[in-house]
């Protein structure tokens, strides 16, 4: 007898093993809620490069070799607003910022002074600068205040789980859509998930993982958003980002119950040639982007996009020809509830007595306009938990209310 | 000089191009010499078909001897068990901890063989990384480490060789790094990973690849960067609350200014006079006079191996690897005043360690790492000739995210569980020992690119299940001979069970199965096993 009717004749296939939890809507979403999409530029992006202040003659004297020239000049910004201009490999964004969908917001980012990548990363996305005692994210502490049924797709990180995202809540991590799924022979996959079912009933973080793997596996094949097809001829770059962005796109149009995904960008680390090394890795981003905001289309009126970076870099360029670890720095807001169309910022000047220890100082903290989102486009109510030590403001007129 | 125009295109650890003529090459004499085989599996003690249970009778948990080398190898067989348990933790740790008097002879000579740059000098390396664009330094050093750990007998050396590593982590893919690491590991963390943290620590500050990575290289009395200061202190010795200011780090940074790397020098560190800040400067609290030269930079090292906080930080992380995320206190405190009164020695330490009654207490606290579930994979089974162990384990470290000295960040790989566990990197280790056990599985989703679509688990890792089978054939039986074979101890009832209606498939769970249906079901107890905690922790 062969395994396979071995197995089936035992019965074990027959005894129901898990139930999927899934939440099907128009969009996938409950209630009117955004889902929220955090794009993390790991390296500390060079927010003076990517939105060019090409109004303040400082910015020019203190970059002799690697400013991005003005607008009309060969190889200038695009203008925005008269003062600040897009690099022009970030040009894909400039209709989504006319079309009043995309806001960029300056000299932002967290008041921590540490310069260190990973202090600085650890505190930003455990939402509590400064602390060192935080062991969960502020994005897990926001779905733990959520109520109501629940997919396992809530919170999704991609790649890796983001710290953003750590915590006691469940959530998923995800590599790719296609190779999330159980690799077996198909008559050994019910007794083997029995055993698994049976040896992992406990509760410790690995029975919670557990539980997670075989609820979520079933809830994507039964979503199946590998299926669905990229929309209104939007085209993703072939790059790690653009490759998560799009199956960010396929779970939202999958309805699988998506509310807060995590998707990382890396390599804005730009200690030298700073123009050779920021050239792709901009293009990529806003191709990225403008193909994720063109592929949903007008799913994007319920879809938020929030993109931050550790910190900006020192203002003055180094002797090659990149910039060392600053402070402030650029945050994009894309979505049909954004306030596009402009560059938010108090912005503080780049004279010598304006600058935080030699970089642009931060009159906007992240925790102010991820705050935003959350109240007015995600519907939260209570921050309490979520950025515990903030004393806000929790608002910038960023985005729209739902 | 200018050891920054060796930098090759941006890579990581995804692009890192894996040589195949050497993979085929180190293969091939791993398996000619035999020794890609490991010590052969337990012997089939059982009498006759129910009474499969070993010898001695099996715990449900692990005995402080199979506990040690969970803990303090890459994974173990029944042989090195067996003496083990002669021996006695005490003497078997000491038997580890003299690391010197293994014959590792076999392996450095295949090694030597197929990676060249594992014996050369700067000279030599700038040299072929100049002039061979084929030369790829980055690939020899990830795979000698690997094979290292994943054949050497001295287990507990090489475990302490990755802890130091990654204690002073640098990019493997951040430019120069790549041509310089191997000289790194062999020349400032393999010769003093079982020595006095106080030469290691002076090795780590002279050596190219840190004074590259933390930009110490362009340190200098006119432009101070505080990069190496800050992470000396944070990372290397007192711990980010170990009591020093952002004003210590200033200071410290003027102590090492000048100190720097040129090709004129057999070593390429070369302290460089006229950039050094001759001043005098504080440092926790201590004057060092102005008029000092490299001894500035030699004396806060040596403040900072002897400074109480280094010890109890030292002592911390070496009880997170081998304790518990969160160790005890009275552990940690034991081997901070064990590295206090003995300058720092590690041996010292980790007696202190292992020999504690928190150590043994510890038994399941820790999950493996993915090079740590990787390697057991292959050092649990005897794999058959012909086998692409190698390949195996490299491709699955790199795929679960854990190549070595591939972490971007100073911090190195975290030790913690919470950083490895997420549904998404349990499901792949599930797949993987699915894969492994069924042997007919596509390794698929993980396997990059270089491999052929059609490959299947068994051409990487051939289990021997027929050996491992023995005389075993109701599904009792098949479950207790797998999971002694695997864990080498007892498991629950509720989790035994689970196994045994697994490998039974209906059948009564006494019954003599046919042995086609005796190996399906080793195979299915095998893919559970594998994938369970007992497995999954250590």
């Amino acid at each position: 007898m062969k395994r396979r009717t071995f197995l089936k004749a035992s019965g074990l296939a027959a005894v129901p093993l898990i139930t999927p939890r899934l939440v099907f809507g128009q969009t996938g979403q409950t209630g009117s809620a955004d889902v929220l999409v955090c794009v993390y530029q790991r390296g500390g992006a060079d927010g003076l490069n990517m939105v060019v202040p090409h109004g303040e003659s400082a910015y020019y004297q203190n970059r002799p070799n690697i400013a991005v020239p003005q607008p009309g000049q060969t190889g200038g910004a695009i203008d925005l607003d008269g003062f600040f201009g897009l690099n022009p490999n970030l040009s894909p964004l400039k209709s989504l910022y006319d079309a009043g969908d995309l806001a960029v917001v300056h000299a932002t980012g967290s008041p921590d002074p540490s310069r260190s990548h990973f202090e600085a990363q650890d505190f930003m996305e455990y939402g509590t600068p400064g602390v060192n005692t935080t062991t969960d994210g502020w994005l897990n502490r926001y779905l733990a205040t959520l109520s109501g049924p629940a997919s396992t797709f809530q919170g999704v990180g991609f790649g890796q789980v983001q710290l953003a995202l750590q915590g006691a809540y469940p959530v998923v991590g995800m590599n790719s859509i296609e190779g999330y799924n159980l690799n077996t022979h198909p008559e050994d996959e019910d007794p083997l998930r029995a055993a698994i079912a049976g040896l992992f009933n406990q509760a410790a973080p690995m029975d919670v993982a557990a539980s997670g793997i075989l609820a979520s596996v079933d809830e994507l094949k039964a979503a199946d958003p590998g299926s669905i097809a990229v929309d209104h001829g939007a085209e993703y770059p072939a790059s790690p980002f653009g490759t998560d962005m799009q199956q960010v796109a396929q779970l939202i149009k999958s309805g699988i119950g998506l509310q807060v995904a995590c998707v990382d960008v890396g390599g804005w680390d730009h200690h030298d040639q700073l123009e050779a090394a920021m050239t792709p890795l901009a293009s990529d981003f806003a191709a990225t982007l403008a193909a994720f905001y063109q592929d949903l289309g007008d799913r994007m009126a319920s879809v938020t996009v929030v993109t931050m970076t550790e910190f900006g870099r020192r203002v003055k360029e180094n002797a090659s020809l990149g910039t060392d670890h600053g402070h402030g720095s650029v945050m994009f807001a894309l979505g049909g509830g954004v306030n596009g169309g402009q560059v938010i910022t108090q912005w503080p000047g780049l004279s010598s007595g304006d600058l935080n220890q030699g970089d642009l100082a931060i009159t906007t903290d992240y925790r102010t306009v991820l705050s935003d989102a959350l109240i007015n486009r995600l519907g939260a109510a209570d921050l309490q938990s979520v950025f515990p030590d903030f004393v806000g403001p929790s608002g910038a007129g960023v985005f729209q209310s739902i | 000089m200018n050891v920054l125009t060796l930098q090759s295109s941006p890579m990581t650890a995804n692009t890192l191009k894996a040589n195949q003529a050497q993979i085929q090459a180190i293969t091939r004499l791993l398996v000619d010499s035999g020794m890609g085989q490991l010590p052969a599996m337990a012997a089939d003690k059982s009498a006759a078909d129910g009474k499969t249970l070993a010898a001695a009778p099996m715990d449900q948990q692990p005995d402080l001897l199979a506990h040690f080398l969970n803990r303090s190898s890459y994974g173990y067989s029944a042989e090195e068990l067996d003496l083990a348990r002669d021996l006695g933790l005490a003497e078997y740790l000491e038997y580890q901890l003299a690391w010197e008097a293994f014959d590792i002879g076999v392996i450095e000579n295949l090694l030597h063989q197929v990676f060249d740059s594992l014996s050369m000098d700067y000279a030599e390396v700038i040299h072929r990384a100049r002039s061979d664009n084929q030369f790829n330094p980055a690939f020899e050093i990830v795979a000698a480490t690997l094979i290292r750990a994943a054949y050497q007998p001295n287990q507990l050396y090489e475990m302490m060789v990755e802890f130091w590593s990654n204690h002073f982590n640098v990019n493997l893919f951040d430019g120069a790094i790549q041509v310089f690491k191997g000289i790194d590991d062999r020349d400032n963390i393999r010769p003093h990973a079982l020595g006095r943290f106080r030469d290691l620590l002076h090795a780590n500050a002279k050596s190219p690849v840190m004074l590259l990575y933390l930009d110490g290289f362009s340190n200098t009395a006119d432009g101070p960067n505080e990069n190496y200061a800050r992470e000396l202190m944070e990372l290397h010795t007192l711990g980010v609350n170990g009591g020093y200011t952002e004003d210590d780090v200033k200071e410290v940074a003027r102590c090492f200014t000048g100190w720097t790397i040129t090709e004129q020098a057999d070593g390429l560190f070369f302290f460089f006079a006229p950039n050094h800040d001759t001043g005098a400067k504080t440092v926790l609290g201590q004057t060092i006079p102005a008029g000092g030269g490299i001894e500035d930079g030699e004396q806060v090292l040596d403040l900072l191996a002897s400074h109480p906080s280094t010890a109890a930080f030292i002592a911390k992380k070496l009880c997170q690897r081998f304790i518990s995320d969160e160790p005890p206190q009275a552990a940690v405190d034991a081997v901070a005043t064990t590295f206090t009164q003995t300058d720092g020695d590690i041996k010292d330490c980790l007696r202190t360690l292992f020999l504690s009654d928190e150590f043994a207490a510890s038994s399941g606290q820790k999950f493996k790492r993915p090079v740590e579930y990787v390697l057991s994979l292959v050092r649990t089974f005897t794999p058959v000739s012909n086998n692409r162990a190698f390949e195996f384990i490299y491709r699955q470290t790199r795929n679960m995210k854990q190549t070595p000295f591939a972490y971007p960040a100073p911090t190195g790989y975290s030790d913690q569980a919470a950083s490895w566990l997420n549904t998404n990197a349990l499901l792949d280790r599930w797949n993987l020992a699915f894969a492994v056990a069924f042997g007919d599985l596509d390794l698929g989703r993980n396997v990059d690119g270089d491999n052929e679509p059609s490959a299947v688990a068994a051409d990487f890792l051939p289990i021997p299940v027929l050996t491992m089978l023995g005389s075993a054939r109701s599904a009792a039986a098949i479950t207790d001979r797998m999971i002694e074979q695997v864990l080498h101890h007892n498991i629950g009832q509720n989790d035994r069970d689970a196994l045994i209606q697994l490998a039974a498939g209906g059948q009564p769970s006494t019954v003599p199965l046919p042995l086609d249906q005796a190996l399906a079901s080793a195979r299915a107890v095998l893919a559970a096993l594998l994938a369970s905690r007992h497995f999954q922790q250590r």
